[in-house]
């Protein structure tokens, strides 16, 4: 798998302030989410991979070649920032079209492209309309679609989906899932946790101006021994089936919710307590109603990475 | 009693009754000039103008003291002496200092921050909010205009036992600051609702003060006719105060013109002031 | 107590555009989520229940106030969190607060009282003495919803609570807003594009498109619980367990999670299922009774209204 962008001891700060600090990391191209608190360097870390801002120490290449005012290189790479910029008195055709032809669009193809660009987001019967009337959600699919005219290679997302609403959410999400599997690389920044697992299993962690973790959720799951997996049991008599289990070493804590129903487990050898749980249901024909895994998600991910920090 | 549970509590209270929901608005503005960097020193300098008076006024009780003679002619004609107390050029400069530095921002700094969704979610309307507004830098005004005046009439009673007293003399002294603080609080908050630079509020307050006065000159030294005076903000407020304390105008054009002139303006600046405030409260939260 | 709101055949339009078209809803206690496409008039809606807005066609009560006659007073039992970044600098959370309380009606000392409450409750003990100008947008989110909070409304209204806010911020504020609900009783109504927002603190949708009510149920029941249904991970090989299913003659498909959909047949059960996995040396690692997701509700109410 080639490798798309790639940062060696990188580090930014500005006067006394952090940004960030040594990153060493490796991208491939699919879609993969970038996170982290406020403050913790995800927006100086993005800028460095635009090439919007110089590296202080180290290096970060995309495609092969150092990015920062890298005039040609930003033909191949699409940038969708988080806060608004535009000219308002602009219309939203003419503001694709400067900007496709700012990114290298041939003259030729700049009106095709334009339009599949703005049909795709729904925008193309307000083509016309000037931005400053243009509500939030629109803003945001017109800065999505200026950033996919030019067909980038690399696709850096900042907070792609504010202020959409769920509908166009979807469909946006659709678009990016399309665009990476044609072998594209798309970075997705955001807060919104729920909506990076949605496009993507694999992260970039960024906190206190480091990489905190990097890979597929799971596999970092798996990683974080302070806290062994839940598994969340609905059943009719949940003491029972404890009473079953508890013999089995896998399980390093048993939790009742009575009002639920459940019975929670954890462990730090899901392999062996799955193999465990399922003869066990089959055996003595536990009558289950529902298994979650309530850490096993993103969030979990998160906030045992982060806490304490 | 056992432990304290966590979480949201509720308040146990009551609401105020209703009504006067602007006094808030009111007594934070207050404080805010009061603590402003400078106020003090703004606030000393205010009040020269009643200190200048208040020694001519000891100054005349004494005779033997031959300085500021001139003023103490006046000061036996004590319609002469409130007029030129309200209406002389420190004054009114002084007026519009407090203008800028207390009214510039009164809401242009709303406009800037975006406070309005914060203070029209609160049971109050475009009528409170301006009144509150209005409120802050008329207290001020009258604080350094109306409030003096009338301690005047106290230390002239005190200093020598008679004040020639006269309802309409009395009635002007406190009509008239009130009149010219009305004008000048609608002109600067007209300005602050314009825009939400501060510092060009500021900047478009003074100008327009010192343009009136010079557009006046002008149009009189090329027209040669006294009634291109009236194009002055400052000439207005002489002419009102002549009439309303019954002496003679600045000049030769009925003063009650300048009256009509700045009351008519006066309500038209209240009436944008109105529109532009509803405007704000209607286009809170125009996300969509 | 009465109900909450009341709107009868509320309309209003902005010249030819009607951003409300006869909507008439009633809202009982609890915790609502206003849904909606951009444009759908979520923004007109909520204008009218503050106040801000005379409806032009229509009749209604907030708490018991008349939404024409009594516009200003309803407002001193409502608490609004807006969407967009708003303060009043040169002073700090706790002055702010206090005034914001005093400008609802509240006597002085009881703002002051309140407002260091609410800002504990909020979580901004430590910043509350910092002039609000200095804050991060997560800290200005919860001085927004203590400036909702102080003068203990009856109703409160909340436009994007975690707009800004990072994954961490965004849960607590999350978890206050639950809080909130559950332990108080509070009548709560939160508009936001968030499905997962909605989901985590919601009872019931009010899902709005072109000015019209399109939905309105409890968030539950939006997941209705399908019949024999069932999502399914699992640990192994998935397609040797795909195709027995297949020969058991049981449906499955690939939900956009990720997960397997098996519709069950009628001959078999559920341990039918755990039994195949087991023969199989497969694990069941996740396994509930599938259900409708807010997603597939929303897409539903607003498709079905576009024809699409």
């Amino acid at each position: 798998m080639k490798t798309v962008v790639e940062a060696r001891s990188l580090s930014k700060w500005y006067g006394n302030i952090l940004g960030i600090s040594d990153i060493t990391l490796e991208i491939v191209p699919g879609i993969i989410g970038l996170l982290g608190p406020n403050g913790a360097g995800k927006s100086t870390f993005l800028k460095l991979m635009v090439g919007q801002l110089r590296p202080n120490i180290g290096t970060v290449e995309v495609l092969g070649e150092p990015v920062f005012a890298n005039h040609t290189l930003f033909k191949k790479i699409g940038f969708c920032p988080e806060f608004d910029c535009y000219f308002h008195e602009l219309s939203a055709w003419r503001q694709i079209v400067f900007l496709a032809r700012l990114h290298g669009v041939p003259d030729g193809e700049v009106t095709e492209r334009a339009q599949k660009a703005l049909e795709m987001v729904g925008l193309l019967e307000s083509r016309d309309r000037l931005i400053r009337e243009f509500s939030l959600g629109m803003r945001q699919r017109l800065k999505f679609a200026i950033a996919v005219v030019h067909e980038p290679e690399v696709l850096i997302l900042d907070e792609p989906l504010r202020g959409i609403d769920p509908l166009w959410r979807m469909r946006i999400i659709e678009i990016i899932k399309r665009y990476a599997a044609e072998g594209k690389t798309v970075i997705v920044a955001s807060h919104i946790l729920p909506e990076i697992e949605a496009l993507t299993e694999d992260i970039i962690l960024i906190h206190q101006g480091k990489v905190f973790a990097q890979g597929n959720i799971q596999y970092i799951r798996d990683l974080i021994d302070s806290h062994p997996h839940m598994v969340s049991i609905g059943c009719e008599h949940p003491r029972q089936l404890a009473a079953l289990m508890v013999g089995e070493p896998s399980i390093s804590n048993i939790r009742f919710e009575e009002s639920e129903k459940k019975v929670v487990f954890n462990t730090d050898n899901r392999d062996r307590f799955f193999n465990v749980l399922n003869r066990l249901i089959v055996d003595n024909n536990v009558a289950v109603e529902e298994i979650l895994a309530p850490d096993d998600n993103l969030q979990a991910v998160f906030d045992y990475l982060v806490e304490g920090h | 009693m056992g432990i304290r549970e966590k979480g949201y509590y509720r308040w146990e209270g009551e609401l105020n009754a209703k009504g006067f929901t602007w006094f808030p608005i009111f007594l934070r503005g207050i404080k805010h000039a009061f603590r402003k960097k400078y106020a003090k020193a703004l606030f000393g300098f205010a009040g020269m103008p009643f200190l200048v008076f208040l020694v001519a006024l000891y100054v005349s009780t004494k005779p033997e003291l031959k300085m500021l003679s001139r003023l103490v002619r006046l000061l036996q004609n004590d319609a002469e002496f409130f007029n030129v107390f309200y209406s002389n050029g420190l004054l009114t400069f002084i007026f519009l200092v407090l203008c800028i530095f207390i009214g510039a921002e009164l809401i242009s700094g709303d406009y800037k921050s975006n406070a309005f969704p914060l203070y029209f979610s609160r049971p109050l309307n475009p009528r409170d909010y301006i009144m509150g507004k209005f409120s802050v830098l008329l207290f001020y005004l009258l604080l350094f205009s109306l409030v003096p005046g009338v301690l005047l009439v106290i230390f002239k009673l005190l200093f020598t036992g008679a004040f020639s007293f006269d309802i309409g003399l009395f009635g002007a002294l406190i009509v008239y600051p009130l009149f010219v603080a009305l004008f000048f609080t609608s002109f600067t908050l007209l300005v602050s609702s314009l825009t939400a630079n501060r510092k060009f509020v500021a900047a478009a307050i003074f100008l327009v003060y010192v343009f009136s006065n010079a557009i006046a000159e002008i149009l009189r030294a090329i027209f040669k006719d006294p009634v291109f005076e009236l194009a002055s903000i400052e000439k207005n407020i002489q002419q009102t105060g002549a009439w309303l304390f019954g002496v003679d105008p600045p000049i030769s054009i009925p003063a009650v013109y300048s009256a009509l002139i700045l009351c008519l303006s006066t309500g038209l600046m209240v009436g944008v002031i109105f529109r532009k405030i509803k405007r704000a409260e209607a286009q809170i939260e125009n996300g969509g | 107590m009465g109900r909450i709101l009341e709107l009868e055949h509320v309309g209003f339009y902005y010249g030819a555009f009607r951003a409300i078209d006869d909507v008439s809803l009633h809202m009982e206690a609890g915790v609502y989520g206003l849904l909606g496409p951009n444009g759908a008039g979520k923004t007109t809606l909520l204008k009218i229940i503050l106040g801000f807005l005379n409806p032009l066609s229509g009749t209604g009560q907030v708490l018991g106030f008349d939404i024409s006659k009594d516009r200003k007073l309803m407002r001193r039992h409502i608490g609004y969190m807006p969407e967009s970044e708003c303060l009043i600098p040169g002073m700090d959370a706790v002055t702010l607060t206090t005034y914001l309380g005093e400008l609802s009606g509240m006597p002085h000392q009881e703002a002051v009282k309140r407002a260091h409450e609410v800002l504990y409750y909020v979580g901004l003990e430590e910043a509350r003495y910092r002039q609000v100008e200095t804050y991060s947008s997560g800290m200005q989110q919860r001085l927004k919803l203590a400036g909702a909070l102080v003068h203990d409304p009856r109703l409160l209204l909340l436009d994007e609570p975690t707009s800004g806010m990072d994954p961490g911020g965004r849960k607590e504020m999350l978890g206050l807003i639950r809080n909130i609900a559950e332990s108080k009783a509070m009548n709560i109504i939160i508009s936001s594009h968030l499905l997962p927002d909605i989901e985590a603190t919601c009872e019931k949708v009010i899902i709005l498109n072109k000015g019209r009510v399109v939905h309105q149920q409890s968030v539950s029941s939006a997941g209705t619980q399908r019949y024999n249904r069932y999502e399914l991970r699992i640990k192994g090989d998935a397609d040797r367990f795909i195709d027995r299913l297949q020969a058991m003659e049981c449906r499955v498909e690939t939900n956009d999670r990720g997960l397997l959909v098996v519709m069950l047949s009628l001959k078999h059960s559920v341990m039918d299922l755990f039994r195949l996995a087991v023969e199989e040396g497969m694990q069941i690692r996740h396994f509930r009774q599938s259900r409708t997701t807010l997603t597939d509700t929303f897409v539903k109410a607003v498709g079905a209204d576009d024809g699409n």
